[in-house]
């Protein structure tokens, strides 16, 4: 003798509401694995989202290309649109950015001389945030602040684990050719700590509560791929001549 | 008339379509890196980027997306067979608590080897202890209805 404690319940309507509910089901099920599949092919097609441990990986045993882009920060002539970003460089999303839509708008944009691109430092994950930001600082002292920056995130790992230690951010230096002397003294001596503190303070006061967050020409521009930021520069440049 | 194993076995069911949505969120943000960016207070970044957001190979957040549909379609076909088969109760216990140790190695990585929280993930734990306790629910109320079936209980 089984259990038949629904057996009042006729069995057709039963049979055909099982038959919706799992098959509502099985259509959520299904359409959770299309989304996930979806987002596999468009990055595979896409090839230019490869995650930073990857990146960092295969970068690893690369030589860095001296001077790849004009220095963001300082343009021959001074474009009327300015993208800033707001980093940490252990946040992996930032990462991401840098290696994929950021080297974009440098090609693409920067490049050309069409808009200013600019970093500040919003450090929050750790003290090696803070180091990282230091070193870069000091690696602009030498003229070469984009060099580093991308040579530190293609080398991101797991925050806070020494990824970003005193000594592989001197490595870092060394691997660009970077006046060693100069350099470890800069960051030994914490020379531009304020600097760090004060963009994210600035970060602070615009609102920045997660990275990275990017504001062009002052507006916040957020949530956005290549695509749609690209667009949205080109309109600023339009409206700006 | 709504029976009580069908009032868990409705909630077991709606927690793992929440579970689903967010192991899904989770699952397109790991392969696409466009997913929640770093946040103050709580990162998703640290988490989600670090070594153990994939375990021998595997995304943990696709083991959520199997481990949350699995549940979903086991609760509809509780609720809505007629004779649903005694294992099929013990069975969505089972894959829940299985589920909730997974969540709760994933919480002790997060506090203990990454050392940050992310909320998307955090939120997947509670939703799974409550999925745990619908399907105890659910077991437990199985249970005293074939007691009762049998004459056992007065």
């Amino acid at each position: 003798m089984g259990y038949s404690g629904r057996s009042g319940r006729k069995g057709g309507a039963r049979s055909a509401r099982l038959l919706y509910l799992l098959g509502g089901g099985a259509v959520i099920v299904v359409a959770a694995v299309a989304v996930i599949v979806f987002a596999v092919v468009s990055r595979d097609s896409g090839g230019s989202a490869a995650s930073p441990n990857t990146k960092a990986t295969d970068s690893a045993a690369q030589a860095v290309p001296a001077t790849p882009y004009p220095a963001a920060s300082e343009p021959t002539s001074e474009p009327a649109v300015t993208l800033v970003e707001f980093g940490d460089f252990q946040c992996s999303h930032c990462a991401q950015f840098a290696l994929t839509i950021g080297r974009r708008v440098k090609d693409e944009f920067v490049s050309a001389g069409r808009i200013r691109f600019e970093f500040r430092h919003f450090a929050f994950i750790g003290e090696e945030s803070f180091r990282a930001a230091e070193a870069t600082e000091c690696a602009r002292e030498q003229g070469r602040f984009w060099d580093y920056h991308d040579i530190v995130f293609e080398n991101w790992n797991t925050p806070n684990t020494g990824a970003y230690s005193d000594d592989n951010l001197k490595g870092f230096a060394s691997r660009l050719g970077l006046d060693s002397s100069s350099f470890d003294a800069c960051l030994d001596g914490g020379k531009h700590r304020d600097k760090v503190l004060s963009d994210r303070r600035e970060g602070e006061r615009l609102g920045v509560n997660s990275t990275p967050t990017l504001f062009l020409n002052g507006r916040k521009v957020e949530g956005v791929n290549y695509e749609e930021l690209a667009r949205l520069i080109e309109l600023e440049i339009a409206a700006a001549e | 008339m709504l029976r009580i194993e069908d009032g868990w076995g409705w909630s077991a069911a709606a927690l793992s379509l929440a579970g689903l949505g967010l192991a899904t969120y989770l699952s397109v943000a790991h392969v696409s890196g466009s997913g929640p960016a770093c946040q103050v207070g709580g990162s998703c970044g640290e988490v989600t980027g670090s070594e153990y957001s994939a375990l021998l190979g595997v995304p943990v957040a696709f083991i959520g997306v199997a481990g949350y549909g699995a549940l979903l379609l086991g609760s509809l076909a509780q609720v809505g067979l007629d004779e649903p088969p005694a294992g099929l109760a013990y069975g969505l216990l089972g894959t829940a608590l299985a589920g909730w140790g997974f969540s709760a190695y994933l919480v002790f990585t997060q506090a203990f080897l990454i050392g940050a929280y992310c909320a998307y993930c955090m939120a997947s734990a509670a939703i799974m202890t409550a999925t745990l306790g619908a399907t105890a629910g659910l077991a437990l109320s199985r249970r005293s209805v074939r007691i009762r079936t049998f004459g056992i209980m007065r």
